[in-house]
């Protein structure tokens, strides 16, 4: 008689609300509290049929699906997942996450029939692959475009988020040695004239990043937090590195939007009245979360060309301008 | 050098360094004074993540050489201009990060 496989079999039920602190009530059910329940994938190393019931779900944030995606993808590294997802009863909750492409973004096929409805307005959740080096502008771009799609967004506020984005995105490529690949969730609310757009990676968070550099080595992990949206800081020991942070910061703060960055338990938000740290529940990885005011007085030119101090019209030569 | 080939919207390092082999390939081509014809014809965007590991790093690599001078920009608009002066403006060498504060 042949010996079988043992099969790990792990259920994961969500009550009501999938959302982080940053988005939910503090004492909600949220993401930091579901690591304990993807335990026991970390150590397996056959196959897991992986349960995860959405049935009682009433609100789902976009940054938490981000977080949740990255720990779920890095929860089964080791092992052969077959998940299945049991959908929200409420429908409008069900029809949400069909919109931002959660089930695709999780790898796990929905139980029962469904249609894909309409994206107006929606962005959907994409992974970005770390290998891939066009995948930077392909993510930034999609997901840029589906915003302007539904939100009637100028080309100065719509270039302004795609560069934000393609900051954020690049900074878990270059930095987070993430060893799954990150995921990039957005989100638009048109009637509050509000974008949010939630970046995650499994990584070694920006404390670790920035105390790669000998400057910060020694520094404690929140002034590394605080010191990474600062100008030419960056976890490398070139100087002229360090601006993605910083510009992502400054753009969101002069447009009355917000900045949030989660690595482990520090918590930097950046907003129009400063840069504050607080201690919270741990998360794996990194979560940065843009909150974007879409009537952008401040675009990206406006920024740069305020930094640009050098004439570097006497070196450099620009042929034909207004072109491209 | 066409910049399209990159694609029509140019970010992150990873594809800066791609597009950094071509420019020195271009540089080395054009000869110890020649100018470097870098054509953005077709290109939406430039982040200045891409801008700085494709010019940036190269300009800094060949500061001796005086490469800065030597590239021209055709058929870029207004953002490109803005990102790209941003970056080039960057002196070298400047230590400018502390852990002070």
């Amino acid at each position: 008689m042949r010996s079988r496989t043992p099969v790990l079999t792990v259920s994961i039920t969500v009550l009501r609300m999938l959302v982080i602190e940053i988005a939910g009530p503090r004492n909600s059910r949220n993401v930091a509290s579901m690591y304990a329940g993807l335990a026991p994938l970390r150590d397996a190393a056959g196959r897991v049929d992986l349960r995860l019931d959405l049935s009682n779900l009433t609100f789902v944030a976009p940054c938490a699906i981000a977080a949740l995606a990255v720990a779920l993808h890095d929860a089964a590294r080791g092992c052969d997942v077959h998940g299945t997802i049991v959908q929200p009863r409420d429908p409008n909750v069900k029809r949400y996450l069909h919109v931002m492409d959660f089930y695709a973004v999780l790898g796990m096929e929905p139980t029962g029939q469904w249609s894909r409805p309409d994206r107006h307005g929606y962005m959907p959740a994409v992974r970005v692959s770390r290998d891939d080096p066009h995948a930077v502008p392909r993510a930034a771009r999609g997901l840029t475009d589906a915003v302007v799609d539904g939100c009637e967004l100028t080309d100065k506020a719509a270039r302004t988020l795609q560069n934000s984005i393609e900051e954020l995105i690049d900074n878990t490529q270059q930095h987070s040695q993430s060893p799954v690949d990150a995921v990039a969730v957005a989100a638009s609310w048109r009637t509050r004239r509000r974008i949010e757009l939630a970046v995650a990676d499994a990584g070694i968070g920006i404390p670790a990043s920035v105390g790669l550099n000998p400057l910060f080595a020694d520094r404690p992990e929140r002034h590394r937090m605080r010191a990474a949206v600062e100008r030419w800081v960056s976890g490398t020991t070139d100087p002229n590195r360090g601006n993605g942070l910083w510009q992502v910061r400054e753009l969101l703060q002069r447009n009355e939007g917000t900045l949030v960055l989660q690595s482990g338990g520090i918590r930097l938000t950046a907003d129009e009245n400063g840069v504050n740290l607080s201690d919270v529940r741990p998360i794996l990885g990194t979560l940065a979360i843009m909150q974007f005011n879409m009537d952008i007085p401040v675009g990206l030119v406006d920024l740069l060309a305020a930094q640009t101090q050098e004439p570097v019209d006497d070196f450099i030569e620009f042929d034909t301008w207004g072109g491209g | 050098m066409l910049m399209r080939a990159w694609g029509s919207d140019l970010s992150g390092r990873a594809l800066g360094a791609l597009a950094r082999a071509d420019l020195e390939v271009a540089v080395r081509n054009a000869g110890r004074d020649g100018l470097v014809n870098v054509d953005f014809g077709a290109v939406h965007s430039i982040g200045s993540s891409f801008a700085d590991e494709c010019f940036g790093v190269l300009v800094r690599q060949m500061r001796e050489e005086g490469l800065r001078t030597r590239l021209r920009f055709t058929a870029a608009n207004d953002e490109i201009v803005a990102v790209l002066k941003f970056v080039l403006a960057q002196p070298a060498g400047d230590t400018r990060a502390t852990a002070a504060g």
